[in-house]
């Protein structure tokens, strides 16, 4: 591992039990990829894959049900999963930070904004009193809220939704986090919302030299922002690719249903969904998880799980049958 | 949020003097009044005296706007048993009531909280099992009856605690806590609800997110959230909490307002009786407004509405 | 995934209100067949046999399992026609307060305007007055007896089933149902006993369950105080009262087997309300 990766996650796995302990889903099941410094990493895939229980594995912040049961996740060569919960609290936050998917929930209503921004200083910083008070006012500017000195004294529920948006991304940020992970961060934003946010966070990695992670279904951030992309299927990552290669030729199947879904040629009389059902994590089928809705499906798929298909430098993909069309 | 509470004020004035129609009227259904004061086998010559001495020879309509005249004027009349103004009776018996009820929430608060912060963290596991039950039998157990059971326990086996009285911390003890024990179980229940809901929120994943340690996500975000509705809650159980002592300050000779309400309606002292009523009926009311006004303090979203 | 949670969840609960509907039924059994089960007669006791401890003590007898009182009558005995009291007084209020509260909650949910501010002011009053205090009051004025305990208590509380029953008529009256059968032409009365009432009896049923726990304490309270079910009557607020005398001398049993009897009969049906509040009332957050 050279100094230029980031972060190097091997082999993590990570199950949601039930109540009794009789049932086990496998959210995220052997799941290893890197992050280079300064990339801006895209893991894309449906609802349930397991893409956001990796960032909460990341950060450790799994529901109670949750437990991950292995891997290793080596961040600047610290291995996270060895670290005591005290000595995450000190790296959630202030050396990476994660912005939640909705804008409108992720503040504390009782609390007001300058509290809140000032909070997460006091924590991980020694800022105190009017230095304090100037980083926060410094902060808000930053994300292009106007008076600040206002703003500060504000309740979450007199904003707008943009604009709580872009303080949970100055709280984020406040700390100056070597990495950045979104989940699903622009959801629930509008569309000029969401182009307007995107620019103001490419915006701020230039400056802050922050590394991003995008953890989205919506495609045309990954075209419009992204450097390189993880798909997600089942718990499993089944492509990893530069992000042009990916659009000019997916290697997996399930990646190419994406895209036609998403954008079917530019054509939407060709838009297609992708057949047949989201897979039962509680109950995955045998071989390739994806056969059942695979256009490409033979006996061997079936039966067997598929290697890691190496695709060229920088390119892999979980498939028998890879690029094939 | 102006117009609303002076709405609410008005709606409350209606609901008093509705309040105050019916304990006035409750008391002229049953037999004739004089007959219920004055003592048994009183002859005509008795009765009219104390028809004439209560002004029951007035016709009803009369009788009544008299009763809320005064009313309005914190004057309820004379108490035949304790030949005093029911006024003066009332805010002697007051401390010793506000003792009770006070020491009780601080029981029930305390306890219910607790146990509902644990229940919320902890789904499953002996403590919580043991809470929930411990909750559902105050929710079933009538409050004279754990009163009397305390007794037994606490004077009669271990004889560490006085029977009945009232003076010392000591005395305070059993009542408070049989009279806690009942209302412990809603706070415990509003407490996990609510802090349920609000641990499961984004703005508790987000202090998570943000390092801070479990103690300030939970004290500091959580419980501020969470505890809304139960201040909310207790604000009306204080004035519950008044009526429902009741049995208990019977059991322990608490001379609180329900005893003395108590000894008011054995002894047909219907002044007392109506207007421990009435104070309390009162009070219940505006305590709802209060409780509204609270809750916007509270609540910062609901201030600006 | 969190739907198999919930099941799970779901099955441990269901296991729960099973011992109460076992023990409520036994309660309801031996109501139903005291006649049978007790070996005393509950009302005229044995003068030879006074505060005999319960059998297991050094002194008890077998004849008298749970021991006598004060006046040599059997415990036990009065414990089980007691249940007779108990539920009967219970499920007569409820059904009297249930009555009245759904009809005047129909009425102002239905018709709304100054019916609804009227109902729902007085629904406000009864809602302020405290409870046990006002019906001591009502008892003593309307002398002792166990249907004044019925009217008493279905007369207070009324008003929870007239809130709920309101809230309930005024969300179904914007439901598809009633504007169609509106439309339709049908009248009023058949509107709200046809297509209403149907639909907010489940809540009225849930509602219920819970406050007959409330209603059986009140009722042991008012009767703890002298002013309920008049002696010599075996209920079981008056063996707590009549107990009460010899707490001091340590008479336990006379204390403690009336009170089991109340808990276990509150409890059983405040398992089972809250059960039914969770599981079947899908309308139950109007309840509270």
């Amino acid at each position: 591992m050279d100094n230029n990766t980031l972060l190097h996650v091997t082999g993590l796995k990570t199950y949601f039990f039930s109540f009794a302990g009789t049932r086990i889903v496998k959210a995220v099941d052997d799941v290893s990829f890197d992050i280079r410094r300064g990339d801006r990493l895209a893991v894309i895939g449906e609802s349930g894959c397991g893409k956001s229980t990796v960032a909460a594995s990341l950060l450790r912040v799994l529901p109670p049900s949750a437990k991950t049961v292995g891997g290793e996740i080596l961040f600047e060569g610290e291995d996270l999963l060895k670290k005591s919960n005290r000595e995450m609290n000190d790296i959630r936050g202030r050396r990476i930070a994660m912005i939640l998917q909705d804008p409108m929930m992720s503040l504390d209503p009782v609390f007001t904004i300058g509290r809140q921004l000032g909070e997460t200083l006091e924590r991980h910083t020694p800022l105190r009193g009017e230095s304090l008070l100037r980083r926060i006012k410094e902060l808000l500017t930053a994300v292009n809220i106007q008076e600040p000195e206002r703003r500060i004294n504000q309740w979450p529920h007199e904003m707008s939704g943009g604009m709580r948006q872009r303080i949970v991304g100055s709280i984020a940020l406040s700390c100056e986090p070597k990495l950045l992970i979104c989940d699903e961060a622009t959801t629930n934003l509008d569309v000029t919302l969401q182009l307007q946010y995107l620019n103001l966070l490419k915006e701020l990695q230039e400056k802050t030299g922050v590394t991003l992670a995008f953890i989205t279904h919506n495609l045309g951030i990954v075209a419009e922002l992204c450097t390189t992309v993880i798909v997600m299927y089942a718990g499993k990552i089944v492509e990893r690719a530069p992000v042009m290669d990916v659009f000019d030729s997916p290697a997996h199947p399930y990646t190419k249903a994406l895209l036609d879904a998403a954008f079917g040629l530019q054509d939407t009389r060709k838009r297609r969904p992708i057949p047949g059902e989201p897979p039962n994590l509680a109950n995955l089928p045998p071989g390739c998880s994806f056969h059942p809705r695979c256009i490409h499906a033979d006996d061997r798929c079936r039966k067997e799980e598929p290697p890691e298909a190496d695709m060229g430098p920088g390119r892999s993909a979980k498939c028998w049958h890879p690029g094939k069309e | 949020m102006k117009r609303y509470i002076i709405r609410r004020f008005f709606l409350g004035i209606i609901v008093v003097w509705i309040v105050s129609v019916l304990i006035f009227g409750a008391t002229r259904i049953g037999p004739d009044p004089a007959l219920m004061i004055a003592a048994p086998g009183a002859d005509e010559a008795e009765l009219s005296a104390i028809r004439d001495r209560f002004g029951l020879n007035e016709p009803l309509p009369f009788q009544y706007a008299i009763f809320i005249k005064k009313a309005i004027q914190a004057d309820f009349g004379e108490s035949v048993y304790y030949g005093l103004p029911v006024a003066e009776i009332l805010w002697q018996r007051l401390p010793a009531s506000l003792m009770l009820v006070g020491a009780a929430t601080l029981i029930a608060l305390g306890f219910g909280i607790s146990a509902g912060v644990l229940a919320a963290r902890r789904r499953t596991g002996f403590l919580n099992n043991f809470l929930r039950w411990f909750s559902f039998l105050g929710l079933s157990m009538p409050n004279f009856w754990i009163a009397m059971l305390f007794i037994l326990i606490f004077s009669v086996k271990l004889q560490i605690l006085p029977t009945g009285g009232y003076g010392t911390f000591w005395h305070l003890l059993m009542p408070a806590f049989s009279l806690g024990w009942y209302f412990s179980a809603g706070y415990t229940r509003i407490t996990e609800s609510s802090l349920l809901q609000v641990l499961n929120s984004e703005y508790i994943k987000l202090c998570r997110v943000k390092g801070l340690t479990e103690f300030a996500v939970v004290g500091r975000h959580a419980l501020k959230n969470a505890l809304i509705p139960v201040v909310t809650l207790a604000g009306m159980n204080i004035v519950l909490m008044i009526s429902s002592a009741v049995a208990i300050e019977m059991v322990f000779g608490w001379p609180g307002l329900g005893l003395l309400m108590y000894h008011g309606a054995v002894y047909r002292d219907f002044n007392v009786v109506q207007a421990v009523i009435l104070c309390i009926s009162v009070l219940m009311v505006f305590m709802n407004l209060l409780v509204d006004i609270l809750y916007a303090y509270l609540d910062p979203r609901i201030r600006y509405d | 995934m969190r739907g198999e949670f919930w099941n799970e969840l779901k099955d441990i609960w269901r296991r729960v209100p099973k011992i109460a509907v076992i023990i409520l039924l036994l309660l309801i059994v031996t109501a139903l067949s005291a006649d049978f089960l007790a070996l005393h007669d509950p009302e005229i006791g044995d003068p030879r046999q006074r505060l005999l401890p319960p059998a297991w003590e050094e002194t008890g007898k077998w004849s008298y399992p749970l021991g006598t009182d004060t006046m040599g009558r059997d415990v036990l005995s009065r414990l089980i026609y007691g249940s007779r009291v108990s539920l009967i007084v219970a499920f007569a209020a409820v059904i009297i307060a249930g009555c009245i509260g759904t009809f005047l909650g129909l009425l102002a949910g239905f018709f709304g305007g100054w019916v609804d501010q009227v109902i729902m002011r007085f629904t406000d009053a009864w809602l302020s007055i405290p409870t046990v205090m006002f019906g001591v009051l009502m008892a003593v004025i309307l002398g002792p007896g166990v249907w004044n305990i019925v009217i008493i208590l279905g007369g207070t509380f009324w008003s929870r089933y007239a809130r709920v029953v309101r809230g309930e008529t005024l969300s179904m009256k914007t439901r598809d149902f009633v504007q169609l059968a509106k439309i339709a032409g049908c009248g009023k009365a058949r509107i709200i006993w046809k297509h209403i009432l149907p639909n907010v009896f489940s809540s009225v049923i849930t509602l219920s369950s819970l406050q007959i726990g409330i209603v059986i304490v009140v009722e042991a309270s008012l009767t703890f105080l002298g002013v309920g079910v008049p002696p010599p009557k075996p209920a079981w607020g008056l063996m707590l009262s009549e107990g009460r005398g010899g707490l001091l001398a340590g008479y336990w049993w006379l204390v403690i087997f009336p009170g089991v009897a109340i808990a276990m009969l509150v409890t059983s049906f405040n398992v089972i309300g809250d059960w039914l509040r969770r599981y079947l009332d899908p309308f139950y957050r109007n309840i509270e």
